[in-house]
C-alpha cells in the first residue's frame, strides 16, 4: 500500500449527484465500472473540483453559451456543491472539503480531526506540491486523464509541448522563450506607436510652422489693424527721398531687417565716397596748382646754371693765363703796353669769374630745389589717381550694395557734393524702418510668439521622439534577436529532452503495440509559424520511414498513443508527482489486443502509486477485475459499481476484490 | 541475416529471470528448447522457429502444451498466459505479416508475440520484445540541473550578445519576466 492514499470521496449537490454519496476508495487500485450516464464522470470530477477548485474542461464546454444554472450545482438541488476527500498521509488521517460552485469556494481541512489554517497549502503538501497553482497543474497534466484532454493535446502541438516541457522541468525554458517573445512584441508595438507619434508631430510641425509664417505675414500685411499691406507698402515707399526706390517691397519682418542693414551698408559707402573725394579733391588742387610751374621753374633754372657752369671756366682760365704772361710789351704784337693797367683789368676779370661761380653754385642749388619740388608733385599725382581709383571703388561698392539690398540709386545721388544729404537721407530712411519694424513687431508679437513657441514645442518633441525612436530600434533589434535565440534554443533543449523521454513513451506503447508496422513512438520539435511544437511522430523501423500518427492511425490506434504520451510522462514526473493516478474511461475504440496490453499494463502502473480506472466497457472490466485482483497479501483492489441512476444520483455497489495467492511456481508441471 | 537458433532464448532467460520470473528450458513435442517463465502474474513459453511455413502450427502446438499446463494451475493466473515466438528469419513478404496478424489476433487462451530477427547481441532489442511482460523502467533521469542554466549555454552558442543574454536571464530568474533594455 502506497504512503499517501485516497480512501474515501463523498459527494453532495455535485453535477450528477444530488443526495449525499460516500464511496470507499480505500485500495491500490479501484475500479471504477458501470455504463455510460451512470455518474463515473461526477466522481471523477468531484476529484478534480476538490483538488483544482474548477473545472476547466466544463467551462470550455460552455463558453460563450448564456449560463442558467450553475454546472458545478447539481441541477435538481441546486447549491452549494459539496465534496469531501479523506485521504492518509502516513500515519495521519486528512480530511479536505470544498464547498461552494463555479465563481467561489471554500475549502476546509483537518488533520486527525483538527481544523488546520491554510487548508490549500495542506492539500498541496499532502500530494507532494508546493503550492496549490502546482497541484493543479499537476492534477490536470499527470493526475487525472481525461482522454479527450491528451487527444485534443496532441492534435494541437503547441498544447502537447507545454504539458511535455512542464513535466521534464522545461517550462521555465519554454516559459523564458514566450516571455522573450512577449518582450519583442511589445518593444515593435512600443516602435510602432513611436512611429505613429513622430508622423504625427511632423505633421504637427508642418502645421505650427504654416501657422508661424501665416501670422508673420499678417503682421506685415495688417499691423496692428490700423493698415492693411498696401498703405504698409506705401509707407514704405513715401520714406525714401526722390532718386531712391525699391526694387522690391519687403514683405515680412526678415525682409525689413534685410532691408535696414542694406541702408547701413549704403551709408557706411557713402561715407567712404565722402572721404574718399575730399581727399581726392585736396590732392587736385596741390597738383593742378605746381606741377606746370615746377617743371618751368626747373628748365629755367637748369638753363641758367648751364650758361653760368660753361662760361666761368674759360674766361677764369684765360685771366689767369694773362696775368702769367703779363710783361711790359704785347706778347702778341710786341708793342709795349701798361702791365699795370693790364693786370687790374685781367685781376678784375678773375674776380668776376669768381663770382660768376659763385652764382653757378646758385642756379646748381636751384636747379636741385626744382627737381625736388617737382618730384613731390609726381608723387602728389600719383597719390591723386589712387584717390580717383579708391573713389570709383567706393561708389561701385555704394552701387552694388544697393542693388543687392533692391535699391535703385540714380546719378545725381552720386555727384560731388551730394554725399553728406545721402546719407542724411539713407540715415533718416532707416530710422523710418527701425520704427516701422518696432511697430509691426509690437502689434503682433504675441501671436507671433506663441506660433513661434509651439514650433519649438513641436520641435522639442519630435527630438525625444527621434531619440526614443533610435533607443526603441536599438532595443527591438536586442529583443528580435532574443527572441530569435531563445526559440531556438528551448528547440534544442526541449528536442534533447523529447529524445531522453523516447523510452518512456515506448515504456507503454510497446505494451499496447497498437501498429503492425508503426511500432516505434517517439516526439518531434518543430517550429510552425513561430511557435514550438511538438510533433506527435510513429517509425516504421523495417522500412525506417516515419509518420505522423494523427496521419494514418485509426481512433483506437490514436487513443494507444494518447495513453503512451500521458502515462510516459506521469511515470517520469518528478518533482510534483503524484501519489495516484486516475484514467478515466481510457478505453476509446480500443481493440482487444490492446485492452488486453492495457491491462496488463495497469498490472506496472499500481506498482508505486494508487491506481484508480473507471471504464464503461464491461468486456474490459471484467478483464480488470481478473488482472488486477491482488495476487500478494499486501495488495487491495476494490470495485465501485455503478448500477444505476436516478434522481438522487448513482447507485453504488462497492466490494472488494479477494486475494489470490494460491499459486506455486513448478507445482502443476 | 539469420540469427543463430536458440540463442535468443538465453537472452530472453536472463532478462525474465531479471524481471523476478523463474526460468526453465523444456521439450514440448517437436521442440526441444521451449523457455517457460513464472510470476504471480503470468506463465510464459518462449521458442525460436526459422520456418514461416510452419510458424502458426508451432504457435499452437506451444500455447496447447502451454494451456495444458497452466490448467492444473488452481490459481487465476491460469488465465494469463503468454507465448512468445522469436522468428530468425526475416519476413519474406504480405503473407508472413499476415501470418503474423493472424497469430496475435488470436487471444483465445494465450497471448501470443511474434518478434522478427531479434538482434541477440542488443539487449534493449531483446528488453523491447519482451516489454509487455516486463515491470516498469525506472524513472528517466534528466541530466538538466538548472534549465535557465541550460538555456544560457545554449544561447552563448547562437549569434546574440552575452551581456543581453545575461540580462534577460537574471531578470526572467528574478521577476518571472525577460526584460531587454
Amino acid at each position: 500500500m502506497t504512503n499517501t492514499r485516497i480512501v474515501r470521496l463523498a459527494l453532495e449537490r455535485f453535477r450528477g449527484v444530488a443526495a449525499p454519496l460516500s464511496i470507499d476508495l480505500d485500495a491500490d487500485v479501484v475500479l471504477v465500472r458501470g455504463d455510460n450516464g451512470l455518474g463515473k464522470t461526477s466522481i471523477v470530477d468531484g476529484l478534480t473540483w476538490l483538488t483544482c477548485g474548477a473545472l476547466p474542461h466544463l467551462a470550455d464546454r460552455l463558453k460563450g453559451l448564456r449560463r442558467e444554472s450553475d454546472p458545478i450545482h447539481n441541477t435538481y438541488t441546486g447549491g452549494p456543491a459539496k465534496v469531501r476527500l479523506t485521504v492518509v498521509h502516513g500515519a495521519e488521517q486528512w480530511e479536505f472539503e470544498r464547498v461552494g460552485g463555479t465563481n467561489s469556494t471554500i475549502l476546509t481541512a483537518w488533520c486527525d480531526g483538527d481544523q488546520v489554517q491554510s487548508a490549500a497549502a495542506s492539500l498541496a503538501a499532502v500530494f507532494s506540491n508546493q503550492s496549490p497553482d502546482a497541484l493543479s497543474v499537476a492534477i490536470h497534466r499527470f493526475g487525472i486523464l481525461r482522454q479527450d484532454a491528451i487527444l485534443t493535446a496532441m492534435e494541437g502541438g503547441a498544447a502537447l509541448h507545454e504539458r511535455l516541457a512542464s513535466v521534464v522541468g522545461l517550462d521555465r525554458v519554454t516559459g523564458f522563450a514566450a516571455s522573450a517573445a512577449r518582450v519583442a512584441k511589445t518593444v515593435a508595438q512600443e516602435r510602432k506607436q513611436t512611429a505613429q507619434d513622430l508622423e504625427e508631430l511632423r505633421a504637427l510641425l508642418e502645421d505650427a510652422d504654416t501657422e508661424l509664417g501665416q501670422r508673420v505675414q499678417a503682421s506685415l500685411a495688417d499691423p496692428s489693424g490700423k493698415s492693411t499691406g498696401a498703405a504698409a507698402v506705401a509707407r514704405l515707399t513715401g520714406f525714401l527721398p526722390e532718386g531712391l526706390s525699391h526694387a522690391e517691397v519687403p514683405s515680412d519682418l526678415d525682409g525689413l531687417v534685410r532691408l535696414g542693414r542694406t541702408i547701413s551698408e549704403m551709408v557706411e559707402a557713402v561715407e567712404t565716397i565722402a572721404v574718399n573725394r575730399s581727399a581726392l579733391l585736396h590732392l587736385s588742387a596741390s597738383s593742378e596748382r605746381s606741377f606746370a610751374d615746377l617743371e618751368t621753374q626747373l628748365a629755367r633754372a637748369s638753363q641758367r646754371a648751364e650758361d653760368l657752369t660753361s662760361r666761368l671756366p674759360r674766361r677764369a682760365q684765360l685771366a689767369s693765363v694773362a696775368l702769367d704772361l703779363l710783361s711790359d710789351q704785347c706778347p702778341v704784337c710786341g708793342q709795349p703796353i701798361s702791365a699795370e693797367i693790364v693786370r687790374a683789368h685781367l685781376e678784375e676779370l678773375l674776380a668776376d669769374a669768381r663770382a660768376g661761380s659763385l652764382m653757378a653754385a646758385e642756379a646748381q642749388l636751384a636747379v636741385g630745389a626744382a627737381q625736388q619740388q617737382l618730384e613731390e608733385a609726381r608723387l602728389a599725382e600719383g597719390r591723386r589717381r589712387e584717390a580717383v581709383l579708391r573713389l570709383e571703388a567706393s561708389v561701385d561698392e555704394l552701387r552694388g550694395v544697393a542693388a543687392v539690398g533692391g535699391i535703385e540709386l540714380q546719378d545725381r545721388w552720386l555727384e560731388v557734393g551730394s554725399e553728406e544729404h545721402l546719407v542724411d537721407v539713407l540715415r533718416d530712411y532707416r530710422d523710418r524702418l527701425r520704427e516701422l519694424h518696432i511697430e509691426l513687431q509690437g502689434a503682433n508679437q504675441a501671436p507671433v510668439e506663441q506660433a513661434r513657441t509651439r514650433v519649438a514645442q513641436v520641435s522639442a518633441q519630435m527630438s525625444e521622439a527621434l531619440e526614443r525612436l533610435a533607443e526603441l530600434d536599438t532595443r527591438l533589434a536586442k529583443a528580435k534577436s532574443l527572441d530569435r535565440a531563445s526559440h531556438i534554443a528551448a528547440e534544442r533543449i526541449v528536442q534533447r529532452a523529447l529524445h531522453d523521454l523516447e523510452p518512456s513513451f515506448a515504456e507503454v506503447f510497446d505494451r499496447l503495440s497498437p501498429h503492425p508496422t508503426f511500432t516505434r513512438l517517439r516526439a518531434r520539435q518543430d517550429v510552425y509559424y513561430g511557435h514550438n511544437q511538438v510533433v506527435p511522430e510513429v517509425f516504421d523501423p523495417v522500412r525506417r520511414i516515419a509518420a505522423n500518427p494523427l496521419a494514418v492511425y485509426s481512433e483506437g490506434q490514436l487513443n494507444v498513443v494518447a495513453l503512451s504520451y500521458f502515462l510516459g510522462m506521469a511515470l517520469n514526473a518528478g518533482e510534483g508527482a503524484l501519489p495516484f493516478m486516475v484514467l478515466d474511461d481510457p478505453l476509446q475504440a480500443m481493440d482487444a489486443i490492446s485492452v488486453l496490453g492495457f491491462a496488463d499494463l495497469c498490472r506496472r502502473l499500481r506498482e508505486g502509486r494508487q491506481l484508480i480506472v473507471t471504464t464503461h466497457d464491461r468486456r474490459f472490466a471484467d478483464i480488470l477485475e481478473r488482472k488486477l485482483a491482488p495476487r500478494e497479501a499486501s495488495s487491495r483492489t476494490r470495485v465501485v459499481e455503478l448500477t444505476a441512476w436516478t434522481r438522487e444520483g448513482p447507485t453504488v455497489e462497492a466490494r472488494e476484490l479477494g486475494t489470490q495467492v494460491d499459486w506455486s511456481i513448478g507445482e502443476t508441471a | 541475416m539469420t540469427a543463430m537458433m536458440g540463442h535468443l532464448l538465453h537472452g530472453f532467460a536472463r532478462v525474465l529471470e531479471d524481471a523476478g520470473y523463474v526460468v526453465r528450458h523444456q521439450v514440448i513435442g517437436d521442440l526441444d528448447n521451449v523457455l517457460m517463465a513464472e510470476s504471480a502474474y503470468a506463465i510464459i513459453a518462449c521458442f525460436e522457429s526459422d520456418t514461416w511455413a510452419e510458424l502458426e502450427q508451432k504457435c499452437y502446438d506451444v500455447q496447447a502444451a502451454l494451456t495444458q499446463y497452466a490448467s492444473d494451475d488452481s490459481g487465476p493466473r491460469r488465465w494469463d498466459l503468454y507465448v512468445v515466438v522469436h522468428m530468425t528469419e526475416p519476413s519474406s513478404g504480405d503473407a508472413d505479416d499476415a501470418a503474423i496478424e493472424r497469430i496475435e489476433a488470436d487471444t483465445r487462451y494465450a497471448r501470443k508475440f511474434v518478434r522478427v530477427v531479434v538482434d541477440q547481441e542488443d539487449e534493449l532489442a531483446i528488453e523491447r520484445a519482451l516489454r509487455p511482460l516486463l515491470p516498469l523502467r525506472p524513472r528517466v533521469e534528466m541530466q538538466l540541473v538548472d534549465p535557465l542554466d541550460a538555456l544560457r549555454s545554449e544561447l552563448y552558442g547562437l549569434d546574440i550578445e552575452h551581456p543581453v543574454v545575461d540580462e534577460a536571464l537574471e531578470s526572467f530568474r528574478e521577476r518571472e519576466e525577460v526584460v531587454v533594455r
